[in-house]
C-alpha cells in the first residue's frame, strides 16, 4: 500500500503541467496523466513508479546526490519551484516551534528581537549553512521553551475553535436574519393585502366618511411595519448576546494564561507520556479474540495491541546502573 | 536564544517500578554484595556453632567447627547451588503443571509468569541471604508458591503440596514435604524482597515485538518461527544474571536478535535501523551484544555439581537457623517461656 | 563495603525497618486489620500502621494483602495513597501509609456541608488522575467507591484500599467476576465477563460521580440478582445495538425490558457537560466507555467553573476512630459484598464446578 505524505495536509492542489518530466524513466506527463512527480528531501524529483522501483526493498542512494533515502522520504510538492517549495515547507515547520506572540515580551523591542532571531535561523537553513548547528539550536530551543510552544499551539487551536464557532454563528445568523426578513416580509405583504381588502370592503360595505376610513387604514398599516422593523432591531440585540457567551467561554480560558493562578491542565502528570502507534492490522495467531466474549467485555484488540506494544518500547533504551552507584 | 523556561524531563512510568528503583546493579556491585554476604554467611555459621557448642554437652563441638571451616562454600558454589535449584523450580512446574491443570487450577497463560517470578524471587532472596541459614531446597517451593499467589493464581495450600507428596510417597513411602515448610518460610522470603513483588518479564515485550516486527517481514510465518525460538531463549535467559542489568524489553529484543540469527537474519539492519533512529541504536547495540553473549553461553549446572555442594552444605549450615538443631529448639524452647507481650507493641 | 554498618540480610533489614515506626494509639480494628496512628521515630511524621492479622488465613499471606502490598510498592502519585514501609512482625504485616483521617463517603453523608459544582469537579480529578495512573501502569483496582478516596489534610484526595487490584491487558487470563461492591460493578461483571478492561473502574467512577450530585447511593441494589435490574431500571436496558456482544457474554440473555429516563430529572441542577460527562462513564459498552485519560480531557474541567482548590473543599470533623474503622472492618463488609470466599478469585476458579454453581444462582429469569 502506498502511502505519500500529502501536501501539508491543506486542500492545495498541486500544480502540473504536460510537460513533467520524470528525469529517472524519462516519462513526461502528456503521456501518463496519472503520472505522479514526487520530491525528495534533497529536492530531487522522481515519479511515483520510479521511487517504488528503486526504494521498495529498503533504503537506497538517491540517484542524483547518492543521499541515502528511503519510500517515505518522498512527497507530493505544491510550487514547481522548488526551491518556494522549499522555503515554505521551512517557515512552516519553525512556525511550529518559534510560535510565541507579541503579548508574550515586554516591550515590542524584545519581540522584534525574537523575530529577527527567528528569521535570522531560517534564513541560514534556506542557505545551508551551520546546519547541524542551526539544528541543535532549534532542538535545544524547542526543548526549553516546550510549556510555552505547547500553551501558544493550544491558544491557536483555541482561536481557530473560536473563529469556527464564530463563523459558524455568522452562518446561523445570518440565514436566521434572512429567513426572519423574508417572513416580515411576507407578514407585511400579507397585512398589506388584508388591508386593503378590509378598505375595499368597508368602502363598499359603510356609509362612513372615505376620507376617514382611508386614514384609520394607513394608520394600521404604520403599525405593522413598524413592528417588523422593531424585530430586526431586537435580533441584532439577541446576536451581541450571543456574541457575548462565545467571549465568556473562550475568553476566560485566554485570560486564565496569563494569570498568576497560571495554566490549567486536567490531565497533568508527573511522568512522561508513553505513546504507541498502532498499525492498522496485525496478525495475531492468539486463539483469546476469536469468540467475541473479550469485545463485549470491553477488551478491544486495539487495547491488547496498545498493552503489548508499551511493553516492548518501556525502557527499551534505558542505560544500564553506572558503575558508581552501588544501589 | 531565550533560555531556562522548563528543562525539567518528566520521569517515564518504568523508572518507577520497584523493579527499576532497587534491583539493578553493576556487574561489580553483584559480585561484590554476594561476596559480602557469603563473608557475613560464614562468619554467623561460626557463631551459631560456638553458640551451640554451649549448648550442647556431646564435646563434638570442636570437630564440627573444624569440619565447617574446612567445607565452607564460596561465593561462587553459594550461586551455583542457586542456580541449580533455580532449573529445578522449571522441573518442578513442568512436572505439576500437568496435575494442576487436570484439576483446573492452574491455567497454561500464567505458567510463564509464575515460573520467571519464582525464578527472580530466589535470585532476589539469595541477594539478602545466604544458602548457609537458608537452603535453597527449602527455599525453592515457598518462592514457587508465593509466585502462584503473586501472580494471580492461587491455590490453596494442601491443594499445591498435593502432587508434590504424592510423588514422594510414591519414591520413598514417606511424606516429607509439609505445609509448614512451605508457609514457615512465606515471612523470611517476602521480607528478603523486601516486600517487593511486582517483577517484569520479558514475555510481554517480545509478543509486542512479534508485532511491531511485522511491517518489516515479508513473511509471518518464519518471523513467528523467530518468535517462538525467541521465547525459549528468554526462558534460558532467566537463570543468568541478565534481569539484574538490563530491562525486559530490551531482554526480549536481545532474544529475538539471538534467534533472528541462528536464520542468517540480521535484525539490526532488517528492523531496527528503520525503525528507531540512529543515536537511541547506539545506546542499544551493545547492550543487545551483551544479552546474545550471555544467554549463548549459559551453561547448565549439573546434578552432579550440585549434589557435591549440597553435600559440602550439610556440614557448614548454620544450626542457629536449622529447624533440626539443638540450639534451634532450644532458642524455640526459650520464647516460649518469655511473657506474652501483647500486640499493641 | 562496609558490611556491618547497613543491615543486608533480609530478616535484618526487616527488624530495622519496624524499628523506624512506634505505634501510638490505636484508631480501629475489624476481623482483617487493626489501624493504628503511628510516627516515624526520626522525622515524627505521621503515618497510619495497618496492622493485617494473618490468624485466619489457612493457605499463608492473604491474597488481599499480597495485592495491597504489590500493587502500593509500585504506584507513587499524588492522588494515590503512599506506601511508605512494609515490616512483618511475629506473623503480622504492617503496612505503614500516609496518614489520611478522611475519606469521601464521609464527607457525601455529612448533610450539614453544601456541594458546590466547583467541589465535585475537584474531587472528581483527582480521583481520575489517580486512577488514569493506574491504568496507564495496566493495573485495576477494581474497589472503587466513596469510602476508598480518602481525603488528606490539605485537601488531596487519594485512591486507597488496594486489596482488590490486579493487572490487565493480557487477554489470556482469567479474572473474577466477583469483584466490586455490588452498587458500583459494572454491568459487564454483574454478567460475569472473566476478561475485562479499565471500564470497569470507569463504571464505578461514574456511580461516584453520580452519588456525588445526589448526596445519595446511585444504583443500589439489594443483592447482585437485584443490582443489573436496578442499573436497567434507572439507565434503561441496553440494545443488541447498543451493546453489540452482550448476548455472548456468560449471563447475557432476555432481560427485562426498560426504558431509559431522563436523566436531568433526576440530576437537576448539574450542568450539562457534568451530565455528558456522567454518561459518558455510564455507558452499557464497555467499548465506548470514556477512558480515565480521556474523561480529563472532556471540557467539564475546562469550563467554568474552575475547580476547587483541595484545601478549601468541604471538610469532616470527625473522631479518627471511625474513619479507622471503615478501613478495618470495611473489608467485612466488601468480602460480603464482593465475593463469599476470601480466596474466590484463583484463576481456576472459573473453571470449577463451586464457582460455576454460583454462577447459576444469578442467573435472570427472563419475563414471562
Amino acid at each position: 500500500m502506498e502511502v505519500f505524505a500529502p501536501a501539508y495536509n491543506q486542500n492545495i492542489p498541486v500544480f502540473s503541467s504536460d510537460d513533467d518530466l520524470c528525469p529517472q524513466c524519462r516519462s513526461r506527463r502528456y503521456l501518463n496523466k496519472q503520472m505522479k512527480l514526487l520530491v525528495s528531501p534533497c529536492y530531487h524529483k522522481m515519479c511515483a513508479d520510479c521511487v517504488n522501483n528503486r526504494f521498495n526493498t529498503g533504503p537506497a542512494p538517491c540517484p542524483e546526490c547518492q543521499r541515502t533515502l528511503r519510500k517515505s522520504d518522498f512527497y507530493q510538492p505544491v510550487f514547481e519551484d522548488l526551491t518556494v517549495e522549499n522555503e515554505v515547507r521551512i517557515r512552516q515547520q519553525m512556525s511550529q516551534i518559534f510560535n510565541k506572540r507579541e503579548e508574550d515580551f515586554k516591550t515590542s523591542k524584545d519581540y522584534n528581537a525574537y523575530l529577527e532571531m527567528v528569521e535570522d535561523l531560517i534564513l541560514k537553513r534556506l542557505d545551508g549553512v551551520e546546519s547541524e548547528e542551526i539544528d541543535s539550536q532549534i532542538e535545544r530551543y524547542a526543548r526549553e521553551n516546550q510549556k510555552s510552544i505547547n500553551r501558544n499551539k493550544k491558544k491557536s487551536q483555541q482561536e481557530e475553535k473560536l473563529q469556527q464557532i464564530l463563523s459558524n454563528q455568522e452562518q446561523i445568523k445570518r440565514k436566521k436574519q434572512l429567513e426572519e426578513y423574508e417572513k416580515e416580509l411576507e407578514e407585511e405583504r400579507r397585512s398589506k393585502e388584508e388591508a386593503r381588502n378590509s378598505l375595499i370592503n368597508e368602502l363598499a360595505s359603510s356609509d362612513k366618511d372615505v376620507q376617514e376610513i382611508v386614514k384609520k387604514n394607513m394608520i394600521q398599516l404604520k403599525k405593522s411595519s413598524l413592528r417588523s422593523r422593531g424585530t430586526a432591531r431586537k435580533m441584532e440585540v439577541d446576536v451581541e448576546a450571543l456574541l457575548g457567551t462565545i467571549d465568556e467561554e473562550f475568553g476566560d480560558d485566554m485570560e486564565e494564561e496569563h494569570m498568576d493562578t497560571g495554566p490549567f491542565d486536567p490531565s497533568e502528570s508527573p511522568y512522561a507520556p508513553l505513546e504507541v502507534e498502532l498499525r492498522e492490522r496485525y496478525e495475531d495467531p492468539n486463539p483469546a479474540f476469536r469468540q467475541g466474549t473479550l469485545a463485549a467485555a470491553g477488551v478491544t484488540r486495539e487495547m491488547h495491541q496498545r498493552y503489548l506494544l508499551e511493553g516492548a518500547i518501556s525502557g527499551l533504551f534505558a542505560l544500564p546502573p553506572e558503575s558508581t552507584s552501588t544501589d | 536564544m531565550t533560555s531556562t523556561e522548563e528543562t525539567e524531563r518528566l520521569p517515564q512510568l518504568f523508572e518507577q517500578t520497584s523493579q527499576y528503583r532497587h534491583w539493578r546493579f553493576t556487574p561489580e556491585a553483584l559480585e561484590q554484595l554476594r561476596a559480602a554476604n557469603n563473608q557475613q554467611g560464614i562468619n554467623r555459621v561460626l557463631d551459631g556453632l560456638r553458640e551451640e557448642a554451649q549448648v550442647d554437652d556431646e564435646g563434638s563441638s570442636e570437630t564440627r567447627i573444624t569440619e565447617a571451616t574446612n567445607n565452607m562454600l564460596t561465593p561462587q558454589e553459594e550461586l551455583q547451588l542457586v542456580n541449580y535449584y533455580l532449573q529445578m523450580i522449571v522441573q518442578t512446574i513442568t512436572a505439576l503443571t500437568k496435575i494442576y491443570r487436570e484439576k483446573h487450577l492452574l491455567r497454561a497463560e500464567a505458567i510463564n509468569n509464575i515460573k520467571a517470578t519464582a525464578i527472580n524471587f530466589m535470585k532476589r532472596f539469595y541477594l539478602h541471604n545466604v544458602v548457609f541459614d537458608y537452603p535453597p531446597k527449602s527455599i525453592m517451593l515457598t518462592c514457587l508458591y508465593l509466585a502462584t499467589k503473586v501472580e494471580n493464581s492461587f491455590m490453596k495450600i494442601e491443594d499445591f503440596i498435593r502432587p508434590l507428596q504424592d510423588v514422594e510417597q510414591r519414591k520413598g513411602g514417606k511424606v516429607q514435604t509439609k505445609n509448614d515448610d512451605i508457609l514457615g518460610l512465606e515471612f523470611v522470603v517476602i521480607q528478603s524482597l523486601q516486600f517487593e513483588l511486582a517483577v517484569h518479564h520479558p514475555y510481554r515485550p517480545a509478543y509486542g515485538f512479534f508485532l511491531d516486527m511485522q511491517a518489516y517481514f515479508e513473511d509471518v510465518s518464519q518471523l513467528k518461527a523467530i518468535y517462538d525460538r525467541a521465547q525459549q531463549l528468554i526462558d534460558t535467559s532467566l537463570f543468568t544474571d541478565l534481569v539484574f542489568f538490563y530491562q525486559p524489553s530490551q531482554i526480549a529484543l536481545g532474544a529475538f536478535k539471538t534467534a533472528a540469527k541462528e536464520k542468517d537474519i540480521d535484525i539490526d539492519t532488517a528492523y531496527l535501523a528503520q525503525r528507531f533512529d540512529a543515536q537511541s541504536l547506539e545506546v542499544l547495540f551493545p547492550i543487545l551484544d551483551e544479552i546474545q553473549e550471555t544467554i549463548l553461553g549459559f551453561k547448565i549446572i549439573s546434578k552432579k555439581n550440585a549434589q557435591a555442594i549440597d553435600r559440602k552444605l550439610i556440614l557448614c549450615r548454620n544450626p542457629e537457623k536449622n529447624p533440626n538443631s539443638k540450639l534451634y529448639k532450644k532458642k524455640v524452647a526459650d520464647q516460649a517461656e518469655t511473657p506474652y507481650v501483647s500486640d499493641s507493641d | 563495603m562496609d558490611a556491618s554498618s547497613k543491615p543486608i540480610f533480609g530478616e535484618d533489614i526487616n527488624k530495622e525497618t519496624e524499628s523506624l515506626y512506634k505505634k501510638e494509639k490505636k484508631l480501629g480494628e475489624g476481623t482483617y486489620a487493626v489501624v493504628y496512628l503511628g510516627r516515624h521515630v526520626k522525622t515524627d511524621r505521621k503515618v497510619a500502621i495497618k496492622k493485617i492479622k494473618l490468624g485466619n488465613a489457612r493457605s499463608g499471606l492473604d491474597m488481599s494483602a499480597i495485592r495491597e502490598v504489590k500493587a502500593l510498592r509500585e504506584l507513587r502519585h499524588p492522588n494515590v495513597i503512599e506506601l511508605i514501609d512494609v515490616f512483618s512482625h511475629k506473623a503480622n504485616l504492617n503496612l505503614v501509609l500516609e496518614f489520611l483521617d478522611m475519606d469521601l463517603e464521609a464527607v457525601i453523608k455529612e448533610k450539614s456541608l453544601v456541594f458546590m459544582p466547583a467541589d465535585i469537579k475537584s474531587w472528581l480529578m483527582m480521583a481520575l488522575r489517580g486512577l488514569d495512573h493506574c491504568h496507564k501502569c495496566w493495573l485495576l483496582h477494581r474497589d472503587l467507591k466513596p469510602n476508598n478516596f480518602l481525603i488528606a489534610s490539605d485537601g488531596q484526595l487519594k485512591l486507597a484500599d488496594f486489596g482488590l487490584a490486579r493487572e490487565f491487558g493480557d487477554v489470556q487470563r482469567v479474572m473474577t467476576s466477583q469483584t466490586v461492591t455490588r452498587w458500583y460493578r459494572a454491568p459487564e461483571l454483574l454478567l460475569g465477563a472473566t476478561n475485562y478492561s479499565g471500564a470497569v473502574d470507569m463504571w464505578a467512577m461514574g456511580c461516584v460521580f453520580a452519588e456525588l450530585l445526589l448526596r445519595t447511593p446511585y444504583l443500589a441494589g439489594s443483592s447482585d440478582l437485584d443490582q443489573l435490574t436496578t442499573i436497567f431500571k434507572a439507565r434503561g436496558t441496553p440494545s443488541e445495538d447498543e451493546w453489540p456482544g452482550i448476548n455472548k457474554l456468560p449471563m447475557g440473555f432476555k432481560f427485562e425490558q426498560h426504558p431509559r429516563p431522563q436523566f436531568s430529572e433526576l440530576f437537576r441542577g448539574a450542568s450539562d457537560d457534568a451530565l455528558n460527562l456522567m454518561n459518558q462513564m455510564l455507558l452499557f459498552n464497555p467499548t465506548d466507555r470514556i477512558s480515565a485519560a480521556q474523561a480529563l480531557r472532556h471540557p467539564y474541567f475546562t469550563n467554568h467553573p474552575r475547580p476547587t482548590e483541595p484545601a478549601k473543599l468541604p471538610r469532616v470533623q470527625q473522631p479518627m476512630a471511625a474513619t479507622a474503622d471503615s478501613e478495618a472492618s470495611g473489608k467485612k463488609r466488601q468480602y460480603n459484598d464482593a465475593f463469599d470466599d476470601v480466596f474466590a478469585d484463583n484463576e481456576g476458579g472459573a473453571l470449577d464446578p463451586v464457582h460455576a454453581s454460583k454462577r447459576a444462582d444469578l442467573r435472570i429469569s427472563s419475563p414471562a
